[in-house]
């Protein structure tokens, strides 16, 4: 994020690594409020395919960084189409899924 | 009140648990905290200036498990013959050069050429007369028409002149005289005996890298690579090879990859030659510092070796389909210089990382270059002293050169800044270069280059070409803001720009 830069870098990379503390636990609350039943298979899918959007996000950026600009914006369509459509899917199945004494 | 105790218990428990938990919580940070700092105190790119290349990190690749005994590039498919003087592209010019200077005016007929040595090779290529006799055609349109291009390229020339200007210095100094002893001229005491060859190939490698050299290898020398009657400091040479030339040090740089992908009016190689000289000069001072015999090899034509095979034997990368040396870190964005020596070395094996079927399947190049001068076979279409590779025709080659909207009308690099190797070491780059030639399937490379074709825009091969010829100064992409001449210059743009951009 801040490239050469020996201080901030760092600390920006330990800010994303405790925000990601931050998102899951917030995600722990929904999949509470709406009685999800996670396990830890729900939560590795769940946990891939978030990984799998940031990781295209930023893949697609990098891209865009190095003057690529049209692989980054194809990249990030294509990637990122596939990805609503498999998050959409990967919701469904664990609304499916939600333990029936629960709902 | 058994309930109220039960309850007390399991509030207890937790408060227990959080107090432990934030303990090691905190001392696990303190490690953390020590460890992050610690490798962040030795982080090579700490060292401004000599970060990773002095520490031999731009070699981020791990070579040793793709080690063969034979380079699959260097497939020997007939009889092996020795270069002439003559097959050297700059050799031939360089004469004709001296000769239209005494008045010689090329004609449709290589047979009236002066030059002894140069007729000998058109003799052999009679079909490239044509082209090498359209590219003094080109440089006199080049010449006509550049100066009217000035305001546009002024800072992308300024930066490849101010290069010529260094490389063109006199370190090291050209070799003047007998190997014997040319090559021994900066031994200054007795020899000092490494503990081992390994020793030594250890420490020459990390030398290379302090001089700034990005990659490395090692490799004996083979006689199948050095020039037949080529001595430079001795017009009359035959066809021996000093006895003292025992191994060599082959090592490269890359041009200044923003430039490169600008290809071809705001590219140079000089950058990359201006410092692979260096390092040879440096290299070979510190070799005769101990004792040892060094002839340097530099760019653009002060050699007696022809580098790019012997930096296959010595592993540092594959042949490409547009003939030069591709390196798993920089692609084909590599500047070779050498070092023979007669110091006892450990020598390098070459590596096979799949890059003959990369370049089967992609044909990047050869689609984008100018002068179409790269095969688009399938598979490999000629033999050229005895070794099987891609037909490449340097004298089309070298029309291009003249003819492209660089100051001096020489160089195009369009093939070495559109290969998809040739990328930055960034961390989704890095990450295919260390997939595709791990994957035996060949299905990481097949997706790449699905995405390679689809994704990315590359400019048909004619807008490569000057206004002049009927092209668009297009380049790979477009320059960077600092090459760009209506930022700093007192200029009126009138041109627009033709490449890939940061797409917003």
């Amino acid at each position: 994020m801040f490239p050469q830069s020996t201080v901030l870098d760092p600390l920006f990379w330990m800010g994303l690594g405790a925000l990601q503390v931050l998102v899951f636990a917030g995600a722990n609350r929904w999949a509470e409020q709406f009685q999800l039943g996670m396990n830890w298979w729900k939560w590795s899918l769940v946990g891939g395919w978030w990984a799998s959007v940031l990781l295209t996000i930023a893949g697609s950026f990098t891209l865009l960084g190095e003057n690529e600009g049209l692989a980054g914006w194809y990249l990030l369509g294509f990637l990122g189409t596939g990805l609503i459509i498999a998050g959409a899917i990967l919701l469904r199945v664990l609304i499916a899924l939600k333990p029936k004494a629960l709902s | 009140m058994k309930q109220a105790n039960h309850q007390e218990v399991e509030n207890t428990s937790r408060r227990d648990f959080l107090k432990l938990g934030g303990v090691a919580a905190a001392t696990v940070s303190v490690g953390a905290a020590a460890g992050a700092g610690f490798v962040l105190g030795r982080d090579p790119d700490a060292n401004v200036g000599y970060g990773r290349t002095e520490a031999g990190k731009d070699m981020f690749f791990d070579r040793e498990p793709f080690r063969v005994d034979v380079a699959p590039t260097l497939e020997v498919a007939g009889k092996i013959e020795r270069p002439e003087w003559s097959d050297f592209l700059f050799h031939r010019v360089g004469a004709m050069g001296k000769e239209m200077k005494k008045g010689w005016k090329p004609t449709k007929d290589w047979r009236e050429i002066p030059n002894e040595r140069v007729r000998e090779y058109y003799s052999r290529y009679p079909e490239r007369w044509d082209d090498m006799l359209q590219s003094f055609v080109e440089k006199a349109k080049h010449d006509e028409n550049i100066e009217d291009h000035r305001d546009r390229f002024a800072l992308g020339w300024a930066y490849s002149a101010a290069y010529m200007r260094g490389l063109y210095s006199n370190f090291p100094p050209k070799p003047q005289g007998h190997p014997d002893e040319v090559d021994f001229q900066w031994v200054k005491r007795e020899r000092q005996e490494f503990k081992s060859p390994k020793h030594a190939s250890e420490l020459i490698k990390k030398m290379a890298f302090k001089f700034g050299m990005s990659v490395v290898g090692i490799t004996k020398l083979d006689p199948a690579f050095v020039f037949k009657n080529t001595m430079r400091g001795m017009p009359d040479w035959d066809d021996s090879i000093p006895k003292h030339w025992k191994n060599v040090i082959v090592f490269g740089t890359p041009m200044n990859w923003d430039p490169l992908y600008a290809a071809i009016g705001y590219s140079t190689s000089y950058d990359g030659y201006f410092r692979a000289k260096n390092a040879a000069g440096l290299l070979a001072a510190y070799l005769g510092e101990l004792g040892y015999a060094g002839r340097p090899q530099w760019p653009g034509s002060d050699y007696e070796i022809i580098v790019p095979p012997l930096a296959i034997q010595a592993g540092m990368g594959e042949s490409a389909r547009n003939g030069i040396l591709l390196t798993p870190e920089l692609g084909p964005n590599i500047r070779l210089a050498a070092v023979i020596t007669d110091l006892d070395l450990e020598p390098d094996k070459p590596i096979d990382t799949q890059v003959r079927h990369f370049c089967e399947e992609c044909k990047i190049c050869a689609d984008s270059c100018p002068s179409g001068s790269i095969s688009k076979a399938d598979k490999p279409d000629a033999v050229v002293r005895g070794y099987r590779k891609f037909a490449f025709n340097q004298d089309s080659c070298w029309t291009m050169w003249r003819q492209g909207p660089t100051e001096t009308a020489m160089g195009c690099r369009v093939c070495i800044a559109v290969c998809p190797y040739t990328r930055k070491n960034n961390w989704i780059h890095a990450l295919v270069k260390e997939t595709d030639p791990r994957d035996k399937t060949g299905l990481t490379r097949k997706a790449l280059l699905a995405m390679q074709h689809n994704f990315f825009y590359y400019p048909d091969a004619e807008a490569y070409h000057g206004e002049w010829n009927g092209g668009r100064f297009a380049g790979y992409h477009q320059p960077p803001e600092w090459l760009r001449s209506e930022n700093y210059l007192k200029v009126e743009q009138t041109w627009d720009y033709d490449g890939n951009w940061e797409g917003f």
